[in-house]
């Protein structure tokens, strides 16, 4: 039965073989796609931010935060490889794809957070030894992504 | 000081949203001489992985003439306009203008001095209510998906924090039956001192 997972910014999926885990409006953001092949499981994270930082005390205004499981980069790679192999995936099978990244607005260029994006999950990924097998990162363009757990194919849609 | 922020400070920004919003509107309509209404503004305060499930057609393609704000407050303001609509209102703008480039290069252009008037009668409507000192960096113009575009905003800002307020106001020019999105999104540090300023203001 085919089973199609929608995810949002800063969430997570992990599934096996049948369902496909769909994002939109990758742009800065990073979309990190876990997959066994042996085993036809996978997992797949939308985050935000390279890393963790902490609130400024000097923050007059600091609203309730309640922090989703896949916002920052490092923090969300760790729970997702730890999340595939608890469904089952072999940690030696796994093999990582990203998608994203972009640098979408010249005002913002020296902030480079798309790229930063980029090498934290390259990081922490070779952190892991979890090889990242292709990538289609970088420019100044959204993206979306489909990822399918029958095959592993990651289908990158931009627009044009 | 860590304090939360409630309804009536709400208001109270929102309130000082509607004249930048105004003055911006009132800017536009001489512009391209048409009558432009305001719509009610509105305000969420959310984490910034949320910020994308306030758009409302998420694939949709828009033109973002996007603006950074600093000074004693600082933000992002920006325009966002349906696919098609900045067409018509660069039209209007260098309609007798004899283009021999790039049409698109053109529009992109008159996108981006839409959104550098709007921004500038907006902040000094802004800094005059509320004796700041604002200003805007110059504008950049985006095509790109709605949510890409509002996810890159949040990253951004999400740098600093991690909820952010957003102020919406839509223009709508009847007669070209276009509704332009006017979104203000200030960092919470600028929350405080905007909140500081209406104090002042009111004592």
């Amino acid at each position: 039965m085919e089973q199609v997972i929608n995810i949002n910014t800063g969430e997570m999926a992990v599934a096996n073989h049948g369902s496909t885990i769909v994002t939109s409006g990758i742009g800065s953001c990073v979309f990190i796609c876990l997959y066994d092949h042996v085993n036809k499981i996978g997992g797949a994270v939308h985050a935000m931010l390279p890393t963790r930082v902490a609130p400024k005390k000097s923050d007059a205004f600091i609203f309730e935060e309640r922090d989703s499981v896949g916002k920052y980069v490092d923090e969300a790679v760790v729970k997702l490889v730890d999340d595939v192999i608890k469904m089952g995936a072999k940690k030696e099978n796994l093999k990582a794809k990203i998608v994203g990244g972009s640098s979408m607005f010249k005002v913002f260029d020296t902030s480079k957070i798309g790229s930063d994006n980029v090498k934290a999950a390259e990081k922490i990924l070779q952190l892991l030894n979890v090889p990242v097998k292709s990538e289609s990162t970088g420019g100044h363009i959204g993206r979306s992504a489909k990822f399918n757990l029958e095959n592993g194919i990651v289908e990158v849609m931009v627009r044009m | 000081m860590q304090q939360r922020i409630d309804e009536f400070q709400v208001d109270q920004l929102k309130e000082i949203m509607n004249i930048g919003a105004s003055h911006a509107s009132t800017a536009l309509s001489q512009m391209i001489h048409k009558k432009v209404d305001l719509s009610v503004p509105r305000a969420y305060i959310d984490e910034i992985q949320n910020l994308s499930k306030f758009i409302e057609n998420k694939d949709e393609e828009v033109t973002t003439a996007i603006l950074k704000i600093f000074g004693d407050a600082s933000g992002v303001m920006f325009f966002m306009f349906s696919d098609g609509d900045e067409s018509k209102i660069a039209n209007i703008l260098v309609n007798d203008v004899d283009c021999a480039g790039d049409q698109k290069e053109l529009e992109v252009s008159a996108v981006k001095e839409v959104g550098n008037i709007l921004a500038g009668a907006s902040l000094a409507a802004f800094s005059k209510f509320l004796n700041m000192n604002l200003l805007h960096s110059v504008a950049d113009v985006v095509t790109d998906t709605a949510d890409s575009i509002m996810n890159s905003v949040a990253i951004e800002i999400g740098k600093a924090t991690g909820v952010v307020l957003i102020f919406e106001v839509k223009f709508i020019i009847k007669e070209l039956n276009i509704g332009t999105k006017f979104l203000f999104i200030v960092d919470p540090n600028a929350t405080a001192k905007l909140l500081g300023a209406i104090e002042n203001k009111y004592k």
